[in-house]
């Protein structure tokens, strides 16, 4: 199931690729930090699924406001003089590596519980054979 | 075991998060390729106006590119205006003979021919093996080669493909040397239109201007004659603010 988001990514790299569209030069920054904060969001949403506290309208408002700060954080930049493109960066930039590592520990405890459940359903199993056999 | 896990069903987040992260992949391709376009486009530029902006202001470079053709155009559409005039008589073709060799010796136009074409660089050796920034090239190693040149018969001389005109100034800008106005970097590229031989004679001379330069590391200099060289025309301010010439009496 996770495979689904990430295989969309890949879709969506190819068909922008294909389209060949080019964004003006001038908005190119917007679009990078668009980009950026999107991601952001993706991983956002991906690790509150994990967490389980998933909602979509929290999800889709999220993605489109990080997106709109994101632009106008770089054209508010533009205005004063300032890159504050590097602050949007620098801090989506972090987030993502705090959502991945969140989702990374989230599936490696995920594996370990699942790991563990069967072992006790094994030895469970065992148990009840020995003794069924014992009392034989 | 946290108790939201059971109310949310997988189709939930699969659908919103697949069809936003299709997106943001698109954009993301889009963001690539424009980068990739705004190298390509600062390639395309001339090497003194790629060093000038740095990748940084693209549009103005891109502006100032323009502008600079528009100067080399409108000059050239000049000269075959004059040309044209000289054509309805004798005096005025007279005139416009002397006017275009005028023009050729103000740098106004661009010229070719044989010449040579010398290569200033940054040493590549360690600099704990130097004295102090020996292994650099500073705008007076470029002044005093241009200078030879011209000492040596070079009727028409270009640095990193700008003209050097009757005004051209060469200045040390902290890492980077002005030309006029435009910043230049090593690798600088002398090109000069003149005798071959002689100019080769002038840049290799023993005790010359290069020989300090080939004594810190011979890879600093490179010289080479060229068969044909096209040099530009001088782009610059051709304006006289407070000179007047003076009226002659007769």
């Amino acid at each position: 199931m996770i495979l689904i988001p990430i295989l969309a990514m890949i879709v969506g790299l190819i068909l922008g690729a294909l389209v060949s569209a080019q964004v003006p030069l001038a908005w190119a920054p917007y679009m990078s930090v668009a980009v950026l904060a999107g991601l952001d969001s993706i991983c956002g949403g991906s690790r509150s699924y994990l967490e389980g506290k998933f909602n979509q309208d929290i999800f889709v408002s999220g993605f489109l406001f990080n997106i709109l700060i994101a632009v106008f954080f770089v054209w508010l930049g533009v205005g004063i003089g300032l890159n504050l493109m590097l602050a949007a960066a620098l801090v989506f930039g972090m987030r993502i590596f705090t959502n991945l590592s969140l989702i990374r520990r989230l599936f490696l405890t995920k594996i370990a519980e699942k790991k563990r459940r069967n072992e006790t359903m094994e030895s469970g199993n065992s148990g009840e054979m020995e003794s069924a056999s014992s009392e034989a | 075991m946290n108790p939201f896990v059971q109310r949310q069903s997988p189709r939930g987040w699969v659908l919103p998060i697949s069809v936003l992260a299709l997106l943001i992949g698109m954009m993301g391709s889009m963001a690539f390729l424009s980068e990739g376009a705004k190298k390509k486009t600062t390639a395309q530029m001339p090497e003194g106006i790629r060093g000038e902006f740095g990748g940084q202001n693209i549009d103005l470079a891109k502006e100032v590119v323009g502008l600079r053709e528009e100067v080399s155009k409108l000059r050239e559409d000049k000269t075959k205006l004059e040309t044209k005039l000289a054509d309805t008589g004798n005096a005025t073709k007279e005139i416009n003979d002397s006017l275009q060799e005028t023009k050729i010796f103000a740098a106004l136009t661009p010229l070719k021919g044989e010449g040579l074409i010398v290569t200033l660089k940054d040493s590549k050796k360690p600099s704990d093996e130097m004295i102090i920034d020996s292994g650099l090239v500073h705008y007076l190693d470029v002044l005093k080669a241009v200078n030879e040149l011209y000492n040596a018969g070079a009727e028409a001389i270009a640095v990193n493909g700008i003209r050097v005109g009757p005004r051209t100034d060469f200045r040390c800008v902290g890492t980077t040397i002005l030309v006029s106005t435009t910043k230049i970097a090593p690798p600088i590229v002398i090109q000069a239109i003149g005798d071959t031989k002689t100019l080769l004679g002038a840049m290799n001379m023993p005790g010359g201007i290069l020989t300090e330069l080939r004594d810190v590391d011979s890879d600093m200099v490179t010289v080479e004659p060229a068969k044909e060289l096209s040099i530009p025309a001088y782009d610059g301010s051709t304006k006289f603010k407070v000179g007047e010439v003076p009226e002659v009496k007769g």
